[in-house]
């Protein structure tokens, strides 16, 4: 016999309802379970760009790219299930959830979030017209989930 | 009279406890539950873009997330348009990662910025449905 523990919603026969979507819980089926949680800050010079490259076409320009990452050291041993949190780009003003993109006529910033076996990566990647100067200043929240991806 | 579960966490009390972040699991509320998880391995990237698909039969669109390891040991979640990982000078990386869904089927599209290259998929389908 196998045993089994399930709560279901209001209204809903626990001894024979069979949609997940009805049941509060169910021990058929995995949850995503907390590990950690916490914050990163990442702050740049537009100064530290790691290439440039002069172009003509529509007019001359000069695109500066730029790379900075920030790590948390996770020593799970494998790559979680992990969330990020964006709290406060400049243009947005608001949480936003990872990965972020954005892109105009001669400009780009993605800002992304990576795993491996014992790290997360919070890694600003950009190429700006003109930019090689000021700084940026980004907040991360990450989530970490004790659940193995098994990639 | 209403019965529940609920296990709070240290120090909290289970018999007095009103936050929901107190609480480990409380029947009150909803588990994010997994319907389903499953990997695709060694798929290979050969065109800009390459899709891949797998069946959920769910018969109506669920909750989906999922993630992409690289060739470079990195693995990452979607993004609508991206460069990925690993940057050099001029190199613009492996390509973006897309994830998307419909009553069927979970599509997986990768773009190609250079040479193919082998990512392995690990999808999850949750309850509710969207």
């Amino acid at each position: 016999m196998t045993y089994k523990i399930k709560i279901s919603k209001p209204t809903y026969n626990v001894f024979t309802e069979v949609d997940p979507d009805n049941l509060i819980f169910s021990s058929d089926y995995d949850t995503l379970k907390y590990y950690t949680t916490g914050d990163v800050n990442l702050e740049y010079d537009y100064e530290d760009y790691y290439y440039s490259e002069e172009f003509n076409i529509p007019f001359n320009y000069t695109m500066y790219y730029h790379r900075a990452e920030e790590t948390y050291t996770h020593n799970l041993g494998y790559k979680p299930f992990f969330s990020v949190y964006l709290l406060d780009y400049p243009e947005a003003d608001d949480a936003i959830q990872m990965p972020y993109y954005f892109g105009d006529f001669l400009s780009f910033s993605t800002i992304n979030a990576y795993s491996d076996n014992s790290k997360l990566y919070f890694v600003y990647y950009a190429g700006i017209e003109g930019g090689n100067s000021g700084s940026i200043s980004l907040d991360f929240r990450y989530r970490i989930f004790r659940n193995d991806t098994g990639l | 009279m209403a019965y529940k579960i609920a296990i709070t966490k240290q120090t909290k009390n289970v018999l007095t406890a009103t936050d929901p972040n107190d609480f480990i699991f409380n029947s009150s509320y909803n588990t994010f539950k997994i319907l389903a998880e499953g990997t695709l391995t060694d798929q290979t990237v050969s065109s800009d873009p390459t899709t891949f698909e797998y069946s959920h039969n769910q018969g109506q669109v669920p909750t989906f997330y999922g993630f992409a390891l690289f060739p470079d040991g990195k693995m990452a979640g979607p993004l609508s348009s991206a460069d990925y990982t690993t940057q050099e000078g001029e190199d613009d990386g492996y390509g973006y990662f897309i994830m998307e869904a419909d009553s069927s089927k979970l599509y997986f599209e990768f773009g190609k910025n250079n040479g193919s290259y082998d990512v392995d998929i690990k999808w999850y389908i949750f309850e509710v449905p969207i």
